[in-house]
C-alpha cells in the first residue's frame, strides 16, 4: 500500500457521475489541443522551438503520470526509454530509409517492447528497488550506447534528417504537430483508461494490491501493459527529441533528464494530468530561458528544491491544489448537482 | 445438498507454530457457513489460503468440483470466489461507487483496444455495470454515499462498502472476515438481515464472526476452530451443546 | 598471480567504501526501513570540508569537521525534511532524499565549481611492496579505518541498542510499547549513518577525486552493493558491497574495464530478479 504517494483529499479517478459531465472536459479539451494546434502557425521560430521542445518533456511527464499517479510504480526508467527512443529513430530513418511516419511507429513499438521487458524484470520487485532497477536499466544502456561505435560511441550521432510524410522535421512547426498529435493520443488514451476497467484495474493495484487479486484483477498484467503503453510514448518523445536535437550522444539517457522529469510530475501532482502539463510548461521555459536570466547554474538546484518543497510541503503537487476542499467548494456547486441527478 | 467447496488436511506453519493444523472444512451449495474460534485459532490464515491470498503448506481445495490448491488469488477470484478482509482494504481515496465497481471487474467483457479509446461499446457496458452497482449500493443502503470517498465514512458503512465489493462480483462463494467486527449494534443486526438475504437468494457465504449470538442465529451449519484444529462441525444447535466448543470458546466469552 | 592480489586488494579498498556507506543505508533502513539516498552526497560534503574547505587547519582537525558536517547534515535533514513526510508515506521520503542529494551537490558546484578537483591523501601515497602486493598508505588507512568502523559498529549492535533497533524494524508500535523512545533511537542512526558517510568521504576523495556529482555515483553503487548481500541485515549488506568492490576489480582488470557500468548494474539487476532478499539475506516475511 506504500505503492502511492499521498492520498488525495478528493476523488481523483473515473468522474463518478460518468458520462452527463464527461461533455465539458471534453469540449475544453479539443478547444486546448486546437488553439496549441493553431500556434506554431503564427508564432515565431525560436518560440515554435520551444515549443516543440514542451511538447517532448510533456509527453515524458505524462507517462510518469501514467506510471506512478495512476498505477502507483515509482519509475526511474523514463531515460532508458527516452534514449533509446532517440538512438531508434535515428536508426530507424536514416539506416533503414524509412520515412517518420512509419519509421515513428517502429519506435513506438521499440518502446513498448522495451518497456515491457522492464515490466517484466520488475514484477517481483516494489518501490524503491523497482526505482533503481529501471535506474540501473538507464546506466546499462548508456554504458553500451557509449561502447557502439555503430552508434557513434561517445560523439553520438548527428548529421541524420528525420523526413515525415516526406518533408524535413528541421521545420519546428511539423515538430509541433507531430508531438501534439502524440500528445493527443496519450492523453486520450489515459483519459479513456481512467474511466474504465483498466484504470479501475490500476487505481486497485495501487491503493491495496491484495484486495485487486481478491477482486480478480491480474495484478502483473496490468503492471505490463501499463509499463508497455508508458514506454511506446516515452520512445516516441525520444525520437522526436533527435529531430529536435540534431544530434544524439549518450547524454539522452542521463539523470538530468529523469530528475527534470521527476520534478515536473511531482510538481504538477502525479494524479493530474493538467498539472503536469502546466508544470512541464513552466519549467521547461525556465530551463531553456535561465541563460537569458544568468541563472543557468541554478537550473539543477531548482529542480532538486522542488522535489524536496513540493514532497514536503504540497505533496499532491499544483494538479492537487486545484483540487483542494476549499477550491473544490468555490467552483463544485453545479457538479455537485450534476452528481446529484446521475445517482 | 451438493458441496461447493472443499478442503481437505489444509496446514499452514509460521516457523515453528502450525497455525492451521489439518482442517477439513466443506461448504454446501447455498449455505450459509459461520466459522469461529477464539482468538489466533487460525481462522483468517484458513481462508487466507482458500482464496489464495496465502501459500498453501498441505492439503488441498476443491471449489465447483476441480481442484483449486495453491491457484492465485485473482484466478480463484474470476473463478467466482469473492471475499472481504478482517482489516479494511478499501480503495480509500476513491468514491464508493468506484470501489464497488471494481469488484465487477470480471464481468466487464470489453478487451484492450476497446479501452483506450473509450468506444461506444465500453460506453454502454460501463452505463449497464453502474446501474447493476447501483442495485447493490440501494440493497445495503449504501446509495445516498454513492459519490463520497470511502476515507470520509464512517466505519460501519466503511464494513458495508467492503460486503458490496465483495458482491459487485456476483460470487458463487462470497467469503466474509468479521464483517461484523466494532459494528455498534443497530449495524449488527443490519448485517444479519443482509446475510439473511443474500442466502435467499441464492449466495453461498463462509463467515468469520466473533459475534456468536449473530452467527446462530443466521448460519446453517458452523466449524470451530481452535488452535488450528477443528473442534467441532455441525448445526448451530448442536455446536452450541457441544462440551469441547464450550470449554475452548463459549466459556471464555459468555459473559461478553 | 601479481594482477591477482593486485586487483584483489583494489577491489577490497574500493570495497570498503562502498561498505561504509553501505552499512549508512543499512543502520537506517533496519531499524525504520527509510533508504536516505543523500548519503552519498553527505559524503561528498565531508570530502570538501576535508580537502578543499578549510585548507588552513591541521588535517585532524579538518576530518573531524567534515565528519561533524555529515553527522549533522544526516540529523538535521531527517528532523527537518524527511521526517514528517517519511512517517506518512516512506517512499515520498525516499524520493525526497534522492532531491536532496541534488540540491547538496549543485550547492557545493555553486560554492566550489563544478570541474574535478584532486585530493591529496594526509597519510601520503607512498606505496609499500610486500611480494607480489604494492599498496599505498592511503589503501592501507582505508583498509584500517573501515575495519575499526565495522568492528565499532558491531559493539554498539551487540549492546543493548542493537536490540532496540531489531525490535523497532520488527514492530515499531511494538517497541514503543515496550518503552523503547523509537524518536531518540531514529536520531541516533541518523547521527551513526552520518558518521559512516562522512569517513566514506574523507577516505573517497583521494581515490575518486573530488566533484559535487561524486556522491550521486557513489551513492547509487554503494546502494547496490547493499542489495546484493541484503539490505535487511547490516552485515550482509557490508559483505555485499565488499563483494561487489571486489567484483567490479576484477572485471576491470580481467575483462574490461569500459564496461563497469554494464556489470555493476547488470548485478544488481539479476540480484532483485533472481532473489530480492539479497544473495545473503533472508526473505522477510510480510503479514496480511
Ligand atoms: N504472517 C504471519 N506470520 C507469523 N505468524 C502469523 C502470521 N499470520 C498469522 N500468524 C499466526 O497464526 C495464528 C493464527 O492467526 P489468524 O490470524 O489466522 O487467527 P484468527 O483466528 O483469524 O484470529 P482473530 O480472531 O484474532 O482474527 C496466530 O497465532 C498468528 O499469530
Ligand atoms: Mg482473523
Amino acid at each position: 500500500m506504500t505503492d502511492t504517494l499521498t492520498r488525495p483529499r478528493q476523488p481523483s479517478t473515473t468522474d463518478p457521475a460518468g458520462h452527463r459531465r464527461a461533455g465539458l472536459p471534453v469540449i475544453v479539451a479539443v478547444v486546448l489541443v486546437a488553439a496549441a494546434a493553431i500556434f506554431p502557425a503564427l508564432s515565431d521560430y525560436s518560440t515554435t522551438y520551444l515549443f516543440a521542445y514542451i511538447l517532448i518533456i510533456a509527453l515524458l511527464g505524462l507517462s510518469l503520470h501514467l506510471l506512478m499517479g495512476l498505477m502507483g510504480v515509482f519509475s526511474l526508467g523514463q531515460a532508458a526509454l527516452f534514449g533509446t527512443g532517440a538512438y531508434a529513430a535515428v536508426v530507424v530513418t536514416e539506416d533503414l530509409g524509412l520515412d517518420g511516419a512509419i519509421g515513428f511507429v517502429l519506435v513506438a513499438a521499440v518502446g513498448a517492447v522495451l518497456g515491457l521487458l522492464m515490466g517484466a524484470v520488475t514484477l517481483r520487485v516494489t518501490d524503491l528497488y523497482l526505482a533503481l532497477t529501471t535506474l540501473a536499466v538507464g546506466y546499462i544502456f548508456e554504458n553500451v550506447v557509449r561502447n557502439s561505435d555503430w552508434l557513434g560511441g561517445p560523439q553520438g550521432r548527428s548529421g541524420f534528417s528525420i523526413m515525415f510524410f516526406g518533408r524535413s522535421l528541421d521545420d519546428p512547426r511539423l515538430l509541433c504537430w507531430i508531438g501534439l498529435g502524440a500528445l493527443t493520443l496519450f492523453l486520450a488514451v489515459i483519459a479513456s483508461m481512467r474511466r474504465s476497467k483498466i484504470g479501475r484495474a490500476f487505481m486497485a493495484t495501487r491503493e491495496s494490491p491484495m484486495a485487486a487479486r481478491s477482486i480478480g484483477v491480474d495484478a502483473r498484467r496490468y503492471k505490463l501493459l501499463g509499463f508497455t503503453i508508458a514506454g511506446a510514448f516515452s520512445a516516441v518523445a525520444g525520437g522526436l527529441y533527435s529531430a529536435w536535437s540534431l544530434v544524439v550522444d549518450p547524454s539522452v539517457y542521463s539523470i538530468d533528464l529523469t530528475l527534470s522529469v521527476l520534478a515536473i510530475a511531482i510538481v504538477g501532482g502525479l494524479r493530474s494530468a493538467p498539472g503536469i502539463l502546466v508544470v512541464a510548461a513552466a519549467l521547461t521555459y525556465f530551463r531553456n530561458s535561465a541563460g537569458d536570466f544568468g541563472v543557468s547554474d541554478y537550473v539543477l538546484l531548482v529542480y532538486g528544491s522542488l522535489i524536496v518543497l513540493s514532497l514536503r510541503f504540497l505533496p499532491l503537487g499544483l494538479g492537487g491544489l486545484a483540487s483542494s476542499p476549499a477550491v473544490v467548494r468555490l467552483v463544485g456547486r453545479s457538479g455537485r448537482r450534476g452528481r446529484g441527478g446521475a445517482a | 445438498m451438493t458441496a461447493l467447496l472443499e478442503a481437505r488436511g489444509l496446514t499452514r506453519r509460521w516457523g515453528g507454530l502450525t497455525a492451521v493444523d489439518e482442517v477439513d472444512l466443506t461448504v454446501h451449495r447455498g449455505s450459509l457457513h459461520g466459522l469461529i474460534g477464539p482468538n489466533g485459532a487460525g481462522k483468517t490464515t484458513l481462508v487466507n489460503m482458500i482464496t489464495g491470498v496465502d501459500r498453501i503448506d498441505g492439503g488441498r481445495v476443491v471449489f465447483q468440483g476441480a481442484d483449486v490448491t495453491g491457484l492465485a488469488a485473482h484466478r480463484l477470484a474470476s473463478r467466482g470466489m469473492a471475499r472481504s478482509f478482517q482489516t479494511s482494504q478499501l480503495f480509500e481515496d476513491e468514491s464508493v461507487l468506484d470501489n464497488v465497481m471494481a469488484g465487477r471487474h470480471r464481468h466487464i467483457g470489453y478487451r484492450f483496444p476497446h479501452t483506450f479509446f473509450y468506444t461506444p461499446k465500453v460506453s454502454r457496458e460501463e452505463r449497464r455495470h453502474r446501474t447493476d452497482v447501483h442495485a447493490i449500493l440501494r440493497e445495503l443502503d449504501l446509495a445516498v454515499d454513492a459519490h463520497r470517498q470511502v476515507s470520509e465514512l464512517p466505519y460501519g458503512r466503511r464494513r458495508l462498502v467492503e460486503l458490496a465489493r465483495a458482491m459487485a462480483s456476483e460470487p458463487t462463494l462470497l467469503v466474509l472476515d468479521e464483517p461484523a467486527a466494532g459494528l455498534p449494534g443497530s449495524d449488527v443486526d443490519v448485517l444479519g438481515e443482509v446475510l439473511r438475504r443474500l442466502r435467499r437468494n441464492g449466495y453461498t457465504i463462509l463467515v468469520i464472526e466473533h459475534n456468536i449470538g449473530l452467527l446462530m442465529t443466521i448460519c446453517d451449519r458452523m466449524t470451530v476452530l481452535s488452535e488450528g484444529r477443528v473442534i467441532a462441525d455441525d448445526e448451530p444447535a448442536v455446536v452450541r451443546e457441544s462440551p469441547r466448543v464450550i470449554e475452548a470458546y463459549l466459556g471464555r466469552t459468555d459473559d461478553a | 598471480m601479481e594482477t591477482f592480489v593486485l586487483l584483489l586488494a583494489g577491489g577490497l579498498v574500493t570495497g570498503a567504501i562502498y561498505a561504509l556507506v553501505a552499512a549508512g543505508y543499512a543502520v537506517l533502513y533496519t531499524a525504520t526501513g527509510f533508504v536516505n539516498f543523500a548519503l552519498g552526497a553527505q559524503a561528498m560534503v565531508a570530502g570538501y570540508l576535508t580537502y578543499a574547505a578549510f585548507v588552513d587547519l591541521p588535517v585532524v582537525v579538518r576530518i573531524l569537521i567534515a565528519v561533524a558536517g555529515s553527522v549533522l547534515l544526516s540529523v538535521l535533514s531527517w528532523v527537518l525534511i524527511y521526517r514528517r513526510v517519511a512517517e506518512k508515506d516512506m517512499l515520498a521520503g525516499v524520493i525526497m532524499s534522492f532531491g536532496f542529494s541534488i540540491v547538496l551537490a549543485e550547492v557545493v558546484q555553486l560554492v566550489a565549481g563544478g570541474i574535478p578537483r584532486p585530493a591529496r591523501s594526509p597519510v601520503g601515497s607512498t606505496a609499500h611492496s610486500l611480494g607480489p602486493l604494492s599498496i599505498s598508505n592511503h589503501s592501507i588507512a582505508v583498509l584500517a579505518v573501515s575495519a575499526v568502523l565495522f568492528a565499532l559498529l558491531g559493539l554498539v549492535l551487540s549492546s543493548r541498542g542493537g536490540t532496540a533497533i531489531r525490535a523497532m524494524f520488527q514492530d515499531k508500535e511494538m517497541a514503543e510499547t515496550l518503552g523503547i523512545p523509537t524518536h531518540r533511537v531514529t536520531l541516533w542512526l541518523f547521527a551513526l549513518s552520518g558518521v559512516f558517510a562522512g569517513a566514506a568521504g574523507v577516505l573517497a576523495a583521494p581515490i575518486l577525486s573530488l566533484s559535487p556529482h561524486m556522491g550521486t555515483r557513489l551513492a547509487l553503487i554503494a546502494f547496490v552493493g547493499a542489495v546484493l548481500g541484503g539490505l535487511g541485515t547490516i552485515r550482509s549488506a557490508i559483505a555485499g558491497a565488499v563483494l561487489l568492490g571486489l567484483l567490479e576489480a576484477f572485471f576491470a582488470g580481467y575483462i574490461s574495464s569500459d564496461w563497469r557500468a554494464t556489470l555493476v548494474f547488470g548485478v544488481f539487476i539479476a540480484v532483485l530478479v533472481v532473489r530480492p532478499a539479497g544473495v545473503l539475506g533472508r526473505i522477510a516475511t510480510v503479514k496480511v
